[in-house]
């Protein structure tokens, strides 16, 4: 994988998991972390073909 | 404390009526008079400030069905639907059969039993619509609505050797999600005729279950039914056939079992998909007059399931169904978690303004893809994932399968029915007379057991 940078550090980012919030439920999920200023992100891949999924999903049983 | 002015029925002759919503000591009633028959009340929420907190969440949009009659007498006496009525279609009911191989002492249809009984009333039963009659009043319904979620009802529609063929029907003319809508005693026993529903196109069993224990059906169906309410789940698993556990709720007979049908539902997902409480209305054969103490209002139920279920699942996991009336049903969204606890998805703050989300649909369409999406048979995907507890992939994976609502749709009687909600009504029965009557007012009686819609004059009975 490419090395990401920190969108406002612009020091490399670690691999690790971060806490997402969604529909008031907080679950950690594989992104990415500033060692820095604690930001944290995710791959378009993992939005892509895990986030946005799984949110479709969800809110589909919501509703 | 007036709350709003809407009309009702006297609950005696059925003649409309002008009625109030009336705050009393934090529960709001139902105040009306009638002429002839004097002042009428009935308790219809407790909690006046939530009461005023889900009227918020009401969403107005103009109606899309087709209007098969026209106002004369006005609401309820013209349903077709009529060009007063605001609430699309979201799921009709047919009733394929009148007979039924139970006898309850509660029933809003009043079918008649097709073996002899003492207790059975007199009159024999109906003849069963043809599949040509059916055919046309699918016709009636796709006029009126489109290709809606149909519920085959009864009567007890498993009674009919033919009921696969009218799933086939329906499918033929368009209708995805087909519900049949039974007590289970047949499915439990005839594990070959269940899979004929299946292979014909059934998207899901909506079985009556109104508990764990045969004093509560007893009770509630006149007959021991536990053991065949396992089986007929037992039987559904086999068939790979998704259900939804719908008990009616009685004050004092089985609310204290609510948590133990949360259990249940549990113990047989992913073959449970829902449970849809149906507290009971007084319409059709009821034991005695109700009083307040005989209802259980919307925020009585989800105290009840939050207590039941030892905190499990909270008051604030549900929301207000997506209706233009949002005293009228709710709603959440659970997953069943490896650990076995329900893990909630819905989280609802009723002070909090609504936020508009979702306005590009009607409410009615709203409901049809929640039925549409959601109450059918779901394997895990077989993913094999190793998701680490806690994390959005195992949460993601569970919910492909383990996904369970819990809803609840109190239904009006002719004591608490207000005109303004049954106009916005989404559940509509389609009548042998191939025109569209709200659920509420098609199985409404008077205080003596007279139907407000007759079949055998085909329109209302109005009292003027």
């Amino acid at each position: 994988m490419a090395e990401w940078y920190c969108f406002k550090c612009k020091v490399p980012v670690e691999e690790r998991d971060v806490e997402m919030t969604y529909l008031e439920i907080v679950r950690f999920i594989a992104g990415l972390k500033c060692p820095q200023c604690g930001a944290a992100y995710l791959t378009e891949e993992t939005v892509e073909e895990t986030v946005r999924p799984g949110e479709e999903q969800l809110e589909e049983k919501l509703g | 404390m007036l709350l709003g002015e809407t009309e009702s029925l006297c609950p005696v002759c059925l003649r409309r009526v002008a009625a109030r919503r009336v705050a009393e000591d934090d529960d709001v009633y139902l105040e009306k008079d009638c002429p002839e028959h004097g002042p009428h009340r009935a308790l219809i929420w407790r909690g006046a400030r939530l009461y005023l907190d889900w009227a918020r969440h009401g969403r107005a949009v103009a109606a899309t069905h087709h209007k098969l009659t026209t106002s004369v007498q006005g609401c309820p006496y013209d349903c077709g639907l009529c060009p007063e009525h605001k609430g699309d279609t979201c799921t009709a009911v047919i009733e394929v059969t009148a007979r039924c191989n139970l006898n309850c002492p509660i029933c809003f249809a009043s079918a008649f039993s097709s073996s002899p009984h003492p207790s059975a009333a007199p009159a024999p039963p109906t003849p069963d619509p043809s599949l040509d009659k059916l055919r046309d009043m699918l016709h009636a319904l796709l006029d009126s609505s489109g290709p809606c979620p149909v519920q085959l009802s009864g009567g007890e529609p498993t009674l009919r050797d033919d009921l696969p063929e009218v799933v086939s029907l329906a499918q033929e003319l368009g209708f995805g999600h087909i519900q049949v809508n039974t007590n289970g005693v047949r499915i439990a026993g005839d594990a070959s005729y269940l899979k004929r529903l299946a292979d014909s196109g059934t998207s899901v069993i909506y079985l009556q279950c109104d508990g764990v224990s045969d004093d509560v059906y007893r009770h509630t169906r006149g007959a021991a039914l536990a053991e065949i309410k396992t089986r007929a789940l037992a039987n559904c698993a086999e068939a790979k056939m998704g259900v939804i556990l719908v008990p009616t709720l009685v004050p004092g007979v089985n609310d204290h079992q609510i948590g133990d049908i949360v259990r249940l539902a549990k113990e047989w997902m992913p073959t449970v998909k829902g449970i849809h409480f149906q507290p009971v209305s007084y319409f059709g054969r009821f034991p005695h007059p109700p009083q307040d103490h005989d209802r259980l209002t919307i925020p009585d139920l989800l105290q009840a399931i939050e207590l039941e279920t030892g905190g499990e699942i909270k008051r604030e996991n549900f929301a207000p169904r997506t209706r233009q009336e949002s005293h009228c049903a709710f709603a959440g969204l659970f997953v069943l978690m490896e650990d076995g606890k329900l893990l909630p998805i819905t989280h609802f703050d009723p002070t909090t303004p609504p936020s508009g989300q979702g306005a590009k649909e009607s409410p009615a369409e709203h409901t049809r893809r929640f039925i549409e999406h959601k109450w059918r048979f779901a394997e895990q995907k077989g993913s094999g994932c190793s998701c680490q507890p806690g994390s959005w992939l195992e949460l993601f994976d569970r919910a492909r399968a383990y996904s369970l609502s819990i809803s609840g749709m109190p239904f009006q009687d002719a004591g608490n029915i207000d005109l303004e909600r049954l106009k916005t009504c989404c559940v509509h029965v389609v009548a042998p007379w191939q025109r569209l009557v709200p659920l509420c007012a098609y199985y409404l009686t008077s205080v003596d057991g007279r139907r407000l819609y007759s079949s055998e004059l085909r329109t209302a009975v109005h009292p003027g």
